[in-house]
């Protein structure tokens, strides 16, 4: 049985969902708003509405959503249900294969035990650990989906044995997972080869303002503000955000860590099909992390998709592999709540309502001539850093906003770079819905956390983020002359 | 003043498709000219720094259209611009500002429908806006546009440069029949491009109805600027508010038990 508010919130869910859609939808259209890009709008909120509230399992919302985006005529029905077809999906695909040679061998078990028994006394080291190993990541393979895919199976294992499961996700899961996904997607914001949205702003600021951006000078700018935010961010989880009573915070296996040690020995030596579990891996965290150097090897590049299929490729291979297809747990109703909102989010900004929301809450603000560039900093970041919900991509929202930014700075008068680089470093605060970013998809996907408690969390750790972003403005930017004194 | 009322042709869709083929005729034909060393060729490259249109459609399918053309640089006394419309009537043409008036006709060259302004009555062009206007009465023809899929209307409002100036800076503008709505905008030259960070377009609202602006620069001789849009009547279908209404009505019933009961959609 359900607790109170829960019945509350999907009994009243899906009526306010349609009556949102309702609304929007009838709604004389705004200026600057083509009549798709309201029904986008719309049919989004109906879904965002339904998303948060679960009324109806999110895959069906997910689907309907497709189905409501071409009767309302707002994207063509091939193009909607080729949503199913996108990288995402199927690196989603390849990564819960590639998860599944790890779960199979016992390689990602033993991992995850000699992790737990070297810092596994509390919870609360476990997620300190995985936020450092996330930040040693981060420079190395600049796509977050291969980083997540690539700790995804230790994320299993040590929420299972401190109680998590798919079927049964607590709270120590809903934070290890959470703070994963945040840690994967800022982590990124901290190093200029963090993610390709990163390159492409640093582009902007050096084509449009003139101005060299050099590797530390980002790392000056976002460091700091990511490894500030993550870490309150991790010692408030089982604090404040799903908090934790002190118990849940130790493993959940019977006998606790002296059981888990006696497990780790219990393993014995490394057997052969974890060996070939390793290499398969090990082929494609080769293949991630080269990519650069893929066309002078190859003549073309191997994209971190296509790496994670020939992964899934050989472990499903007879005798070569370690799977077989049926042992392959491919969470597919997951990956059609991932196609459905991802058709939504495209929705958004093919029909130009994600630019025209960007747009109406930098006018609504009222920025004009002659004002304090301290107002003109704030107004800037809280649009960069919470405009993220719209978006599916960060690379989309860096074109629109940065230069945008960059035009205003100019405009007003002001140092382009004080404004573009800071705001730069949100692009890769992508952390509050499943859709913002490919690793929300896939950890999204692995059932620990549900879309509202992805979107609350987010917001949290986002208005974190937006404030050390103002402290930071006011003293260490200053004193690195990324904004005047 | 000088009104003319031009028939080209009877055949309205037929013509109207056979209008981008004309065109493309029409460059070959005016690029060959300007090969042979022709009157338009005179004195090398010309430049219009400015060239604007505003094009209103009405509910008939009718269009007014006005033109601003900056005169800034340009020598020429008879003025040979380009006419992207099959049926044209009512012209009118004046400085802005004097309110001078010029003659203005449709002038064939070679074969080349041209919009020819006369300039040798005022003292010197250089520096003036002219302003032209005129109707087209069969610009929107409402059976090839629709109503399609979703009761929308599809249409393609064009300029193609056949006048031997370079225009460094070109815009249209579009007005809606009143009652319609831009629904999406499907194609353009220039194009969308992901890379850019504003689109060549934008579509606003206003108490004339909805417009869609696009702009471009550097057109050359043969080169185009169109913007391709579906609309629709602003007003939507009852039915679906109707049916909305009553889903929320019907959810509050008949759901009101099953989640208390059975936790179902967890």
């Amino acid at each position: 049985m359900e607790k109170k508010s829960d019945w509350k919130k999907k009994y009243f869910g899906f009526p306010g969902g349609v009556l949102i859609f309702l609304i929007l939808y009838f709604m004389p259209a705004p200026s600057g708003l083509s009549l798709a890009g309201q029904g986008a709008l719309a049919a989004f909120a109906l879904a965002f509405v339904w998303w948060v509230t679960e009324p109806i399992p999110n895959h069906v919302t997910s689907i309907f959503l497709m189905v409501l985006l071409v009767f309302l005529g707002v994207r063509p029905e091939a193009e909607v249900l080729g949503a199913l077809g996108l990288g995402v999906i199927w690196l989603n695909i390849a990564a819960f294969v590639l998860s599944s040679v790890l779960m199979k061998t016992r390689l990602a078990k033993r991992v995850s035990l000699m992790i737990v028994s070297r810092f596994g006394h509390s919870g609360q080291i476990i997620l300190f650990a995985f936020l450092v190993l996330q930040f040693l990541l981060s420079p190395l393979i600049p796509s977050s989906a291969a980083r997540t895919v690539m700790t995804l199976p230790i994320m299993v294992t040590i929420a299972a044995i401190y109680g998590s499961t798919a079927e049964k996700p607590n709270r120590f899961g809903k934070n290890l997972f959470l703070s994963n996904l945040q840690a994967i997607d800022m982590s990124g914001s901290a190093f200029i080869t963090g993610s390709a949205a990163n390159v492409l702003a640093a582009a902007f600021i050096i084509g449009m303002a003139s101005h060299r951006i050099y590797y530390t000078d980002w790392m000056l700018a976002g460091l700091p503000v990511a490894l500030g935010t993550l870490l309150i961010a991790v010692y408030l989880g089982p604090r404040l955000i799903f908090r934790m009573k002190a118990e849940e915070m130790k493993p959940q296996t019977a006998g606790g860590l002296d059981a888990l040690n006696a497990e780790l020995q219990g393993l014995g030596a490394v057997s052969f099909d974890e060996r070939k579990g390793a290499i398969i891996f090990s082929i494609v965290l080769v293949l991630w992390m080269t990519d650069r150097y893929h066309m002078e090897w190859f003549g073309f590049e191997i994209s971190a998709v296509m790496a994670a299929l020939i992964g899934a490729i050989i472990a499903l291979t007879p005798k070569i592999g370690v799977l077989k297809w049926k042992e392959a747990e491919i969470p597919w109703h997951l990956l059609l709540f991932s196609a459905g909102a991802y058709a939504g989010g495209l929705a958004l900004e093919s029909t130009g309502a994600a630019r025209w929301l960007v747009s109406m809450l930098m006018d609504s603000f009222g920025i004009k001539q002659g004002v304090n560039f301290w107002v003109v900093y704030i107004v800037i970041m809280a649009v960069s850093a919470y405009s993220h919900v719209f978006f599916t991509s960060k690379t989309m929202r860096t074109i629109i906003l940065i230069p945008l930014i960059i035009a205003l700075a100019q405009k007003l008068g002001f140092d382009p770079v004080a404004l573009a680089l800071p705001a730069a470093i949100t692009m890769d605060w992508v952390i509050s819905l499943p859709i913002n970013a490919k690793p929300n998809l896939i950890l999204y996907s692995a059932g620990h956390f549900s879309v509202s408690e992805n979107f609350r969390s987010g917001m949290i750790v986002t208005t974190i983020g937006f404030i050390l972003l103002i402290v930071a403005g006011f003293t260490i930017y200053r004193l690195f002359g990324i904004v005047p004194y | 003043m000088m009104q003319t009322k031009i028939w080209k042709d009877n055949s309205q869709g037929k013509a109207r498709r056979q209008g981008a083929t004309a065109s493309w005729v029409a460059v070959v034909l005016v690029a060959f000219f300007l090969v042979l060393g022709g009157p338009a060729a005179e004195g090398g490259e010309r430049h219009l720094v400015g060239y604007g249109e505003k094009i209103s459609i009405h509910t008939n399918g009718s269009a007014r259209v006005e033109t601003t053309v900056m005169l800034d640089g340009v020598t020429d006394r008879t003025l040979l611009l380009p006419l992207n419309y099959l049926w044209v009537e009512q012209i009118q043409a004046r400085i802005k500002g004097t309110g001078e008036v010029l003659p203005a006709a449709i002038a064939a060259v070679d074969g080349i429908d041209y919009l020819r302004v006369e300039l040798s009555n005022i003292a010197s062009p250089q520096g003036g806006v002219l302003l032209i206007s005129f109707r087209d009465p069969a610009y929107l023809l409402w059976k090839n546009a629709g109503p399609r899929d979703h009761g929308l209307y599809r249409w393609k409002s064009e300029f193609r440069n056949t006048s031997p100036f370079t225009i460094d800076a070109y815009e249209m503008e579009v007005v809606l029949p009143k009652g319609f709505a831009v629904f999406q905008i499907q194609k353009s030259a220039p194009a969308l491009r992901k890379n850019v960070p504003e689109p060549p377009y934008t579509f606003y609202r206003d108490q004339d109805g909805d417009h869609i602006r696009i702009r471009t620069r550097g057109i050359t001789l043969g080169k185009e600027c169109f913007v391709e849009y579906t609309f629709a009547e602003k007003k939507r279908s009852h039915g679906l508010l109707i049916g909305g209404l009553a889903a929320i009505l019907a959810l509050l019933y008949f759901f009101r038990d099953t989640f208390k009961e059975t936790g179902n959609g967890s």
